[in-house]
């Protein structure tokens, strides 16, 4: 759906996007990056705000900048919270539908609609200018959902939801990608994020430092073993069986009772301990890897 | 006695702050440097002396033209000493009424380098929640106000003095044997109207952009406000020279009309005409200097359709009311209070 | 589209909220216009409705261009809300054209709200029976057209567009009128007074500060159709203009936009 061929985007002497070049296909996919990493570049690019310096960016065939056709498939809820404050939700979400192309009944439907999937349909019809930072970003998830575009992008839409809204939040995207839509997340709140989905898509000082499934890039750090947590009532025992195994690199028995191990090929090592476990009738409480995670990977990535 | 929080030395910091007298300072050096910064500031900067420049060029095109009649004197009589004559107008001049016409003619760009510096200055703040941060800090309330006051003042006469220093130098330079010299002390009386000026412009401004959210729409209500009480002041000109062209409809020449004195006004017309923002700083201007103004660019006085020096009392304490007023309400608006969007 | 942006953007120009400040000015311009006739009865009730037009309704006209013409997208940018906007299929022409058509019909209604307050201030309800009033409202739209195109424009090519529309509106149209030769014909205050046929005066225009053109002093001799196709040129080719440049160009909000 998304094509990124070559991008290069400067601002002046400062570059924001560096060479990237990549496929972004259904379902969700989360941009990553610290402050300053590139990835409201690269929305506003994706959204058709502003040109590629250099390179081709193409949206369902089309080159975005100022292009109808790619914002008829396109929903995008920007990071900003500014909107027209005089409005309330409600005019604010249907004015929107009117831009999109819809008659005013049809517009004052989908409104309703989506006024109700993000939980504001008892609050919208108040001035935006009294909403809370939560409230405003439900108001945005409505109007970015509410064509029914193919592609939605999400910068920071997480920011200000409270748990239970980002529960709800989360429903809503995973249910959209079910349904074959192309969604890209861009968050900071990384744990949140690895609930909707691996597919990840790390950016770094402008370039693209990592895209592809969150697992199979763990996998493909060799600089950084996988750290994995045994918890047990017989760590001596579980420790000694654990160096009769090939992945293992290094083993710590802590105070409290268990056991750290520090491994290669993840993949190779979890059924090798399976197999011990049935075999000395092993008594295993817990076992985690802290590490296999998405916050793990991108420190990892990024040196942070 | 035990507390979640390990440290909590941060509370009870009695360690060195910095005197409060340099609090305010630090919001007004910041206010002043970015509008330093700013490339359209200087634009306006170098705009608003354009009276200063086409005078200049007009005394010096004068002379050369002068000096060339001069040494035809001898070749030609009576008919080049007129034209010498005639054409030396610098000796006619009344140089410190060049410094009023300066300032006159600057009006409109020194409005617009006050909506520049100052529309945003508070507006701006209440837009991104910033008086949270600052009133959060050992900064007062009075910190906070006065910091703001110079930090748009400084710029705005600023932008007034640069230009008219430029001529005074160039004057002292070039024109001091020609009456300049007299005329040096009146330029501190016009730096005292420029200080003034510039602060109605801060306090009004200040005022209204307390009052908003978002910079463009305070300079806009400055802007109206400042041309709304311009086109009354303009009224009153329009009505102060009606007498002048009914008598010369009737027939008489301008230098007649001058010299029988026909013209009979309201008393209040004089003072009216000061009634605008422009107005009062250019009564004040005239005051200071103890000049009425009049025709600029050496071209010859016109008294019978100049308006006269106001009361310079009066028009000070107007305007220092006006400040006071506009720099009340800035006072009251100062609050930290979350503002949402 | 188009019509749904054009029609929504005047209800939004022309709400109460954005509004008031123009209908304290119409007051104040009535308030002074009565003073002003009331001390100027010799002059003439033809002659002081010319005056007070040129004095104030021309001048407001320029002022409330000024203002909603910045606000078609200059507005937006600097409250960001562009991106919503920018991000909908509407193809950018039709957007800023729709938008720049309910500025300018804005600034035409408080125009015309002008000339017929000023108007009844200086004849009463009579004034509605007057050409020379309806002749100005006549004036006053082709006034809008090219002023809000032409500030449209400005505000196309350049950030805080307001304080350079001032500067055209308040130095610039009232200078270039004054100046010798045919200078005058390069202002649109010139051509609007060349279009209502005023009747002129014989007041002096006192040098550059003149205020001669407003007065009907000042040069009146341009012929009608010749005003008339300049004031549309000048709107066509602003709007035209701007709306290349609007199409070619990238807006990201700013954070440090004042």
């Amino acid at each position: 759906m998304i094509e990124l061929d070559h991008v290069s985007r400067w601002f002046g002497l400062v570059i924001g996007l560096n060479d990237v070049s990549a496929h972004i296909g259904p379902g969700i996919t989360a941009l990553l990056g610290q402050n300053g990493a590139g990835k409201t570049t690269m929305i506003r690019m994706i959204t058709g705000q502003i040109r590629p310096t250099t390179g081709r960016i193409e949206i369902l065939g089309e080159e975005p900048f100022a292009n109808p056709n790619v914002f008829r498939q396109l929903g995008y809820c920007p990071e900003i919270d500014q909107f027209y404050e005089w409005m309330t939700g409600r005019e604010f979400v249907e004015h929107m539908g009117r831009l999109s192309g819809f008659g005013a009944s049809e517009a004052k439907e989908r409104s309703q609609r989506m006024l109700q999937i993000v939980g504001m349909a008892d609050r919208c019809d108040k001035k935006i200018a009294g909403y809370s930072k939560g409230m405003r970003q439900r108001i945005k998830l409505a109007q970015a959902m509410l064509h029914d575009p193919k592609i939605i992008l999400l910068d920071e839409p997480l920011n200000g939801l409270d748990p239970v809204g980002r529960h709800e939040f989360m429903q809503v995207v995973a249910g959209l990608a079910d349904r074959g839509k192309c969604i890209i997340i861009s968050s900071h709140i990384l744990s949140e994020v690895e609930q909707l989905t691996h597919n990840i898509f790390l950016l770094h000082r402008g370039r693209l430092l990592a895209t592809g499934n969150l697992t199979t890039i763990r996998n493909l750090i060799d600089k950084h073993p996988h750290r994995i947590r045994i918890e047990t009532p017989e760590p001596q025992r579980v420790a000694s069986l654990m160096l009769t195994l090939d992945n293992v690199l290094s083993l710590d028995l802590d105070r409290d009772g268990a056991v750290d191990l520090e491994v290669k090929n993840a993949d190779t090592f979890y059924p090798a301990v399976a197999n011990l476990v049935l075999e000395h009738d092993l008594k295993i409480h817990g076992l985690a890897s802290p590490d296999n995670n998405l916050e793990s990977v991108f420190q990892y990535l990024v040196g942070a | 006695m035990s507390s979640p929080i390990a440290d909590l030395s941060y509370r009870t910091y009695d360690g060195p702050l910095n005197p409060p007298s340099a609090r305010w300072w630090v919001i007004a050096k910041m206010h002043t440097l970015k509008a330093f910064r700013n490339r359209f500031y200087w634009l306006f900067v170098g705009l608003s002396g354009w009276y200063y420049l086409v005078i200049l060029t007009v005394i010096f095109i004068m002379q050369m033209v002068s000096s060339n009649a001069t040494e035809m004197v001898g070749t030609s009589g009576e008919a080049a000493n007129e034209l010498v004559r005639q054409i030396q107008f610098i000796d006619r001049f009344l140089w410190k009424n060049q410094y009023l016409h300066g300032f006159s003619y600057g009006q409109l760009t020194y409005l617009i380098i006050a909506l520049l510096v100052g529309a945003g200055a508070v507006a701006n703040d209440n837009r991104s929640n910033a008086l949270l941060v600052y009133l959060s800090k050992p900064c007062t309330k009075l910190d906070y106000v006065v910091g703001k006051f110079f930090g748009v003042w400084i710029p705005i006469v600023t932008a007034m003095v640069v230009p008219s220093l430029f001529f005074f130098l160039y004057g002292m330079m070039s024109y001091r044997g020609q009456g300049f010299a007299l005329y040096a002390p009146a330029f501190l009386s016009l730096v005292l109207a420029m200080a003034m000026s510039a602060a109605l412009h801060t306090s009004i401004l200040l005022g209204i952009s307390s009052l908003m959210k978002q910079g463009r729409i305070a300079g806009i209500i400055y802007g109206a406000l400042y041309m709304i009480t311009n086109i009354f002041t303009v009224m009153i000109w329009a009505f102060w020279l009606q007498p002048l062209g009914q008598v010369r409809s009737n027939g008489a020449t301008t230098n007649a009309i001058l010299g029988a004195e026909v013209v009979d006004r309201n008393p209040l017309l004089q003072p009216a005409f000061y009634g605008s923002i422009d107005g009062l700083n250019i009564g004040l201007a005239k005051a200071l200097l103890n000049v009425d103004g009049g025709n600029g660019f050496g071209m010859p006085p016109d008294p019978a359709a100049t308006v006269p020096a106001p009361n310079g009392f009066m028009v000070f304490w107007l305007m220092a009311a006006i400040c006071a007023f506009w720099l009340f309400v800035f006072w009251r608006r100062v609050r930290a209070v979350e503002v949402v969007g | 589209m188009a019509g749904y942006i054009y029609l929504s953007t005047l209800r939004e120009f022309l709400s109460p909220r954005r509004l008031i400040i123009w209908i304290v000015a119409v007051m104040a311009v009535a308030g002074l216009g009565y003073g002003w006739l009331s001390l100027s009865r010799q002059l003439g009730t033809d002659m002081g409705y010319s005056t007070l037009m040129g004095l104030m309704g021309f001048r407001l006209l320029a002022l409330v261009a000024a203002v909603f013409a910045t606000a078609v997208i200059a507005g937006e940018v600097e409250q960001k809300t562009i991106v919503y906007l920018l991000t909908r299929p509407i193809p950018r022409p039709v957007l800023l054209v729709s938008r720049a058509l309910a500025a300018i019909t804005t600034i035409a209604v408080i125009g015309v709200v002008l000339v017929l307050v000023v108007s009844l201030v200086n004849f009463g309800p009579s004034g509605l029976a007057k050409g020379m009033v309806w002749r100005d409202v006549g004036v006053v739209a082709l006034g809008a057209m090219a002023y809000g195109g032409f500030f449209l424009f400005i505000s196309m090519l350049l950030n805080r567009a307001f304080l350079f529309c001032l500067l055209f509106a308040f130095g610039w149209e009232v200078f270039v009128p004054n100046m010798p030769g045919d200078l005058y014909f390069a202002s649109l205050h010139s051509h609007m007074r060349a279009l209502t046929l005023h009747p002129t005066s014989a007041a002096p225009s006192p040098g550059l500060t003149g205020i001669g053109p407003s007065i009907g002093a000042g040069p009146t001799a341009i012929p009608t159709g010749v005003s008339i196709a300049v004031l549309l040129l000048v709107c066509l080719v602003s709007l035209g203009l701007s709306a290349l440049w609007f199409q070619q160009s990238e807006y990201v909000p700013r954070e440090d936009a004042e």
